[in-house]
């Protein structure tokens, strides 16, 4: 991520000034892998009734940006926003096939939250007191544009 | 009007001023490790430190030339001045460590000092050791290789101070950076002082991981569309985490590292709306199709998965 810092200039005249830099890249790449989640759909005929699992909407998501792993899928150029919302990037695909035409639009934000740390990795003698307060559990999902 | 507008605007103001930044959406802010009580115990030290320091210049410079007078004497072979350098010497290092060390310590200790005021406590003890060897007497307090020497048990809260400060700048900011160039330079130095400091390596790696903790959120609208329309939201969230090792130090921060989620032990937060669906297709009916997902059970966990084809 792109940082700032302060640096003390000389000059050729031997006078010392300080100077705001920067210094890094808000370059941001998401990746991923492959699913984890299974759900169980119905399939209801006129012969019978079957159960089949299903992975939620990945098939219809991959032909909407014409992929056909998830791996595939590789979303970089996010907008920088600030804090606590680091990033944030939108996406929009849509592809017809045979007929069918798959749409997907998807809004993606990356929030700092460090106090989503997983409680049973927290090393005590490594912490600094004060640590940050708790936050509460108000779970906010990205809206839609 | 006008008057209204002033007062509307004052009264923005005034909110913005006041207001909990909870109130804008913001985490939580940072707690200060400070309190007034150390604000004014750093100004208070900080003022004894330099009152010390100018009393000592005019009785360095007195030293001085005593000193000087005393070498002269001694290289015409003039009897020994009655000057005993080493009481003199230990009476000014204990003025010294009483007037500067001690207060210098304190200022490493307060929470309300910046590193780099912590790091006042270094420079003055290299500045009294210099002193002492301008009177040929070894303190043996620079020792950087015993832990029990001054030096050293200075070091350790001047870098526990500015590890405050890179972890604090981490938490508000979400940029790992603070901490990573922070624990570059201590342990450069750590080098360059043949100083074995893998513990602090690690306890900064750690904060590094424990600072940068991120979650990907994320809202979706799908649509299938053919001779039957079939459509969702989603609304989910994922717990970023690094993959840095705190046992690899320096050096496995500098590597190329990642952030994953979600953790096999995480809850799923993922929320499925079917908004279109049921209609029928190619002669077969779809129906409750994933509606809601929360909580997930691990029986529904697959490491492969069977794709059903919803056409």
């Amino acid at each position: 991520m792109k940082h700032y810092y302060t640096e003390k200039v000389v000059a050729e005249d031997g006078s010392v000034s300080v100077q705001q830099q920067t210094g890094g890249n808000d370059a941001l790449t998401l990746t991923f892998a492959p699913p984890m989640v299974v759900t169980t759909a119905t399939l209801i005929s006129k012969e019978m009734t079957l159960p089949v699992p299903m992975v939620p909407s990945k098939t219809a998501v991959l032909a909407a940006y014409d992929r056909t792993t998830v791996e595939e899928l590789e979303l970089s150029n996010w907008t920088r926003i600030g804090n606590d919302v680091l990033f944030e990037k939108t996406v929009n695909g849509q592809q017809t096939q045979k007929k069918t035409t798959f749409t997907d639009n998807t809004k993606f934000e990356l929030v700092h939250r460090p106090d989503l740390f997983p409680a049973e990795e927290i090393v005590p003698k490594w912490e600094l007191t004060p640590t940050i307060e708790p936050e509460s559990p108000n779970r906010r999902p990205a809206q839609s544009k | 009007m006008a008057m209204a507008r002033s007062i509307f605007v004052g009264l923005v103001v005034h909110f913005l001023l006041t207001a909990a930044p909870t109130a804008f959406g913001a985490k939580d802010v940072l707690s200060p490790r400070w309190s007034e009580q150390d604000l004014a115990d750093l100004n208070a030290d900080l003022v004894a430190v330099y009152r010390a320091e100018f009393r000592l210049r005019s009785v360095t410079e007195n030293l001085t030339k005593l000193l000087m007078h005393e070498r002269q004497q001694q290289l015409l072979g003039i009897e020994e001045g009655s000057v005993d350098f080493r009481s003199l010497h230990d009476e000014l290092q204990e003025w010294w460590k009483r007037h500067v060390i001690t207060p210098s310590f304190r200022i490493a200790n307060n929470p309300a000092a910046s590193c780099k005021v912590a790091q006042l406590l270094l420079l003055k003890l290299l500045s009294a050791e210099r002193q002492s060897q301008h009177l040929g007497i070894d303190t043996g307090d620079m020792d950087w290789g015993d832990p029990d020497s001054t030096i050293r048990k200075a070091l350790a809260p001047v870098k526990r101070r500015c590890l405050q400060e890179a972890f604090d700048a981490c938490m508000e900011s979400g940029n790992g950076w603070h901490l990573l160039s922070r624990l570059a330079a201590d342990a450069r130095q750590s080098q360059l002082l043949s100083m074995d400091d893998s513990e602090f390596e690690a306890q900064a790696v750690y904060l590094y991981r424990r600072c940068t903790v991120y979650q990907l959120r994320y809202h979706a609208q799908t649509q299938v569309a053919a001779n039957y329309t079939f459509a969702w939201t989603q609304d989910g969230s994922v717990i970023l985490l690094s993959d840095v090792d705190p046992s690899e130090g320096l050096g496995g921060l500098l590597q190329p590292h990642e952030w994953r989620g979600p953790r096999d032990v995480d809850p799923f937060d993922v929320l499925q709306s079917t908004t279109e669906c049921a209609t029928r297709a190619y002669g077969v009916w779809t129906a409750g199709a994933a509606v809601a997902l929360p909580g997930a059970g691990e029986d529904q966990r697959r490491e492969s998965v069977v794709e059903a084809l919803l056409h």
